[in-house]
């Protein structure tokens, strides 16, 4: 009897764990479908949309061709255009507005600026759709739309990064340098912008830029203070000089470190020179580096000796790069490597020695 | 009777750009084939022999630099004038265009009459 019910059991079992599966293969397989059927739609659409790229091109390229760079007035050419095919058009003006220049490049704006495309993006600016907006904003900051200031730097309190970033960025294209404040204000709202989105901003201004970021940089924390030094970098602001020293004084963050030798070294900043030599001995070994090779060349030939000290460290890194210092500092620097090449006592900064030695042989063709 | 119409190819992989170059050049007389990468831009070059060729230097599959040293460094083309596109005004990348024997570069974004007056200056 119990061999008989085990076996009921059993069958039960069996047949419940088939069913099981079988109900498991059958959702996969719904599943699989419906994404399948998912995948096709959004590949229709995205054939129907091209399609009716292509044939807005076919048709409206010889006008469109034959208005740029000329004087004529945009609405003639553009009132012809169903207000329906705003979004095609406005992917079509994209696509030449950054490969053009000069008046050519003035008669595509004057399109977004003094036609029927203006008001189209204006009422995009207001709409709720995010991803409207944001080519609004996209379209008049290219367009440099003064009218619109207004409703940007209102934009840029707004908590939604992709906002205020596209906002900052129309702005700065602009060149509203008076937003500089509004703007990094604007970004201390955000909390997941990071230092790279924020320099890519702040690269859109002009060079005159810089001149409102070191009224700002001090009262800035250190994440937003190594934007604005690579922004300094970038522009190579010699004008930074002399703040640079404090700057390096009070810096605790890595980044913020590094990135202030870089540029000391890069404009050869002398104020800073002191400062920077103290950092060839810095626990860091990427920030020694750095020190290295800034002090290099701020200092010259004359600072061979502070960088010689590099060629034992013990990082591997900074004993190449006080070698390669020193080989272009010559004829001191050159003298101490071979001095170092010869020596017994430290191996490993023998052989680096000898090794930036004979690369300078090979590409002077010369004995060194 | 009817001037001699000047033969040009543009390579070029932006094809919005390409479209317009070609219109603006062919209305100011130029006979325009653009192609739209570098696979084989050099044999249709070779092929066509124009009296001018425009190269963008980022193209798909050959990039225009190589294109240009095929050019210049075969006899049958060497002498057809090439303009340099280039998306950066970098001084290394120029010079190894100049190099390289380009006539002379323009760089992007560009207009179409520099482009057009770049073009009438070298073949004339």
């Amino acid at each position: 009897m119990n061999l008989l019910y085990s076996f009921i059991l059993s069958v039960i079992t069996q047949i419940s764990i088939l069913s099981t599966l079988t109900h498991i293969i059958l959702f996969l397989f719904i599943c699989s479908f419906l994404f399948v059927c998912v995948v096709l739609l959004i590949r229709l659409k995205d054939l129907r949309f091209n399609k009716k790229v292509e044939d807005f091109t076919q048709y409206w390229a010889p006008v469109f061709f034959n208005y740029i760079g000329s004087d004529k007035d945009p609405n003639e050419f553009t009132d012809r255009i169903p207000k329906k095919n705003a979004s095609i058009f406005l992917l079509f003006l994209k696509k030449y507005i950054h490969s053009l220049s000069g008046k050519e490049l003035q008669s595509l704006l004057n399109i977004i600026n003094n036609t029927w495309i203006f008001d189209y993006l204006l009422s995009d600016l207001k709409s709720r759709s995010i991803e409207r907006r944001l080519r609004a904003i996209y379209y008049f900051g290219i367009a440099k739309n003064q009218i619109i200031k207004p409703i940007l730097i209102s934009f840029l309190t707004i908590r939604n990064l992709q906002i205020f970033f596209q906002s900052a960025r129309s702005l700065a294209r602009m060149n509203a340098l008076e937003t500089t404040e509004r703007i990094l204000a604007g970004a201390r709202l955000q909390k997941k912008i990071s230092q790279e989105i924020l320099v890519s901003i702040l690269l859109e201004f002009n060079q005159e830029v810089c001149e409102y970021l070191i009224k700002r940089i001090y009262v800035e924390n250190e994440k937003f203070k190594t934007a604005i030094i690579k922004v300094f970098r970038n522009f190579n602001y010699q004008d930074a000089s002399p703040i640079l020293r404090k700057i390096i004084d009070q810096a605790k963050d890595k980044l913020l470190i590094i990135e202030c030798i870089k540029f000391a070294g890069q404009i050869e900043s002398l104020n800073a020179l002191d400062n920077i030599k103290t950092y060839l001995q810095h626990p860091d070994p990427d920030i020694r580096s750095e020190a290295v090779k800034s002090v290099k060349q701020i200092g010259g030939d004359t600072e061979s000796l502070e960088i010689s000290v590099n060629l034992y460290d013990n990082s591997w890194q900074v004993q190449i790069d006080a070698a390669e210092a020193l080989v272009n500092l010559k004829p001191v620097g050159i003298s101490i490597l071979k001095l170092v090449a010869v020596s017994q006592s430290e191996p490993r900064a023998a052989s680096i020695a000898q090794m930036v030695l004979s690369e300078l042989s090979l590409e002077s063709g010369q004995n060194v | 009777m009817n001037k001699q119409k000047k033969r040009l190819i543009y390579v070029e992989d932006n094809d919005s750009i390409s479209m317009l170059v070609k219109y603006k050049l062919s209305k100011e007389g130029f006979e325009v084939e653009a192609l739209s990468d570098g696979e084989h831009a050099f044999e249709i070059i070779q092929d066509q022999l124009p009296d001018i060729v425009i190269l963008d230097l980022m193209l798909p599959i050959k990039d225009g630099l190589t294109i240009l040293k095929e050019i210049k460094g075969n006899p049958v083309t060497s002498n057809i004038p090439v303009i340099m596109l280039t998306t950066h005004a970098e001084e290394d990348i120029i010079l190894k265009c100049f190099e390289a024997g380009a006539s002379d570069y323009i760089t992007k974004p560009f207009s179409t009459p520099v482009l057009l007056a770049r073009i009438n200056k070298i073949l004339n």
